[in-house]
């Protein structure tokens, strides 16, 4: 369930990183609350990885403003409550995993000891005292998961955290984020897979070209919902239903209906259609994938030239 | 925290990177090992060729050279036998350890990584800088150490005496041999945080050392405003305090090539957190 009503944890208005005359990001406005799992979806060179580069204080924006945690980006005092993991994970391939995290405690002021408790939390406890040269790509993204872990933050930023994963890795790395999301922590999740936002988030926003074009619940992005029917003759059937009430649009697809309608109406319509002579022999709710909203989304943006802060959430 | 827990964080942090980096301790071995060699090994060469070539040409022994490079070998000749090799030595030993210090942390993506921990631009570059002060006066020590064994071998087999310089003449000479490694560190640190490249900063400042000041150096004598010039040079005072130290003369005060360093160290410490604190980390 979204819960943005929570304490803000990251706050931005127009945010903006201009490299020339090029916006790489452009006006972008978030509000992401304490507890939220959050997905921040968007086509490769969307701007998603300089946003939030930003938000960490890595590159300063060229304009518009951030709060994460209630402090300018960067600054220690908040950054202390943040983990991270941006784009893909670097680590001194002269060390073992075990010294690179005991090297990122003494950073950050926590003591040796948590080093243990997170290689134990992404399962690299046994690999530990390998040089990370030697790790696969796997162990890399959990030790990096395990690094912006050790603060045992209260906001945790993943930026395409199963980027280069085999189907087994990407499987676990979600198992663990979900995990980690779990309670009060929010996550601000990046990522370029839409099955991953759809999974794990509770709300996404979609950004294309530096521009958001989308925010909601990810229930919400995917629409109400609508009824599939099998019916015949298919004809009749819909001229039938355009004129029920709650009906929102026909089409006819596949041999089909598509019926833009509550899936609670399901029973009614059936009614309805059977009682008017229609043979229905298949009649279920469907709802669009997210990444068929994407699709709908970027192409609307693709076509439109989508201006800055553009919304366009339902 | 406070300001001053982040830099002591980010120091123990940077030194426990140094010291289990094998770049670093063979940058170091090597530094000891050319002491070594240059230092005792091929002037006792020297020595034996002399004296050899002195028998065999049935003329009068070259008595004055090789009495000469004896007793630069022992032990109370060893400050003047080791600061002039870390003038020379310490000059690229000095720039590729800063050059690796910080261009590792670029090429490797890591500044990044220590950025979003916690602590700081300024207190990740103040501890990057505080780790390699005491691992520099390891260095210069050493060098004196690896000086010390030298001298007591060849004292041993000259059957002289042992007797070293005094404690505040070591004192001074790890000093000096450290402010010739830290101005020259600072030099490779300041070129690859500019170039955000270990190797482009080792390359150019190799051509900086070896080109462009022994080209300055070459034609100083000829102009007068270029010999000035020179006077303020990197290499030339670094050499000139070494020069100090060995006994030669040279045209720049050691007092004025140790005030030149400490400003050529400031300069390159205050660029170095200027880009670090003010540049994007992309």
């Amino acid at each position: 369930m979204p819960k943005q009503q929570a304490e803000p944890y990251i706050v931005t208005r127009d945010l903006t990183k201009r490299y020339g005359n090029r916006a790489a990001v452009e006006g972008i406005s978030l509000t992401i609350g304490r507890g939220e799992v959050y997905g921040f979806l968007g086509p490769n060179g969307a701007g998603k990885t300089t946003t939030l580069r930003m938000l960490l204080g890595l590159i300063r924006p060229t304009s518009g403003e951030a709060t994460v945690l209630g402090a300018a980006p960067g600054d220690p005092a908040g950054l202390a409550r943040v983990g991270a993991l941006v784009e893909s994970p670097a680590f001194y391939p002269y060390l073992s995993g075990r010294h690179n995290l005991r090297v990122l405690a003494r950073y950050t002021g926590v003591p040796d000891g948590r080093v243990a408790a997170v290689l134990a939390t992404v399962d690299l406890a046994d690999r530990a005292d390998d040089k990370f040269s030697t790790y696969s790509l796997g162990m890399k993204q959990r030790l990096g998961v395990a690094g912006a872990l050790l603060k045992d933050p209260a906001l945790l930023i993943l930026d395409e955290p199963t980027n280069g994963l085999d189907p087994r890795g990407m499987a676990d790395m979600r198992d663990l984020i979900r995990r980690l999301g779990q309670g009060d922590r929010t996550i601000l999740l990046s990522s370029h897979l839409l099955g991953e936002i759809e999974q794990i988030c509770d709300r996404a926003c979609v950004i294309q070209e530096g521009r958001l074009i989308a925010e909601d619940s990810v229930e919400a992005l995917r629409g109400p919902g609508a009824l599939l029917v099998r019916a015949a003759p298919l004809d009749h059937a819909a001229r039938l239903a355009r004129d029920l009430p709650g009906v929102g649009g026909v089409t006819v697809a596949d041999g089909a209906l598509r019926l833009a309608v509550a899936p609670e109406r399901a029973a009614a319509i059936n009614a309805a259609l059977v009682g008017a002579g229609v043979a229905v022999s298949e009649i279920r709710p469907i709802q669009d994938s997210l990444e068929a909203v994407f699709l709908h989304l970027t192409e609307d943006a693709d076509g439109a030239g989508a201006g800055p802060g553009q919304e366009g959430g339902r | 925290m406070s300001p001053l827990a982040l830099v002591v964080g980010s120091f123990r942090a940077e030194w426990l990177k140094l010291t289990r980096r094998p770049a670093v301790w063979i940058l170091g071995l090597i530094l000891l090992f050319g002491v070594f060699t240059i230092g005792y090994a091929f002037v006792w060469l020297g020595i034996l060729l002399i004296e050899r070539s002195s028998q065999g040409s049935g003329g009068p022994p070259s008595g004055a050279i090789a009495e000469s490079l004896r007793a630069g070998l022992l032990p109370g000749a060893m400050i003047a036998q080791v600061i002039p090799l870390l003038g020379t030595l310490g000059g690229p030993i000095g720039l590729i350890l800063g050059a690796l210090t910080i261009g590792g942390e670029y090429s490797w993506g890591t500044l990044k990584t220590i950025l979003t921990q916690r602590p700081g631009r300024l207190a990740l570059i103040a501890g990057k800088l505080l780790a390699l002060a005491p691992l520099l006066a390891l260095f210069s020590g050493g060098a004196l150490l690896v000086g010390l064994l030298g001298s007591l071998i060849a004292a041993a087999i000259q059957g002289a005496s042992v007797a070293p310089p005094s404690a505040l003449d070591l004192l001074k000479g790890v000093g000096a041999g450290w402010l010739i490694l830290a101005a020259w560190t600072a030099f490779g640190v300041a070129l690859a945080t500019l170039f955000r490249s270990a190797a482009l900063a080792i390359g150019l400042g190799l051509i900086y050392s070896l080109v462009l000041e022994t080209a300055v150096s070459g034609v100083a004598f000829l102009i007068e405003q270029v010999n000035t010039a020179r006077r303020f040079l990197l290499g030339a005072n670094a050499g000139a305090l070494a020069s100090y130290f060995g006994g030669s003369d040279s045209t720049i005060a050691p007092e004025c090539a140790t005030l030149i360093l400490c400003v050529y160290l400031a300069l390159f410490v205050a660029i170095t957190a200027l880009v670090i604190r003010r540049r994007d980390v992309v």
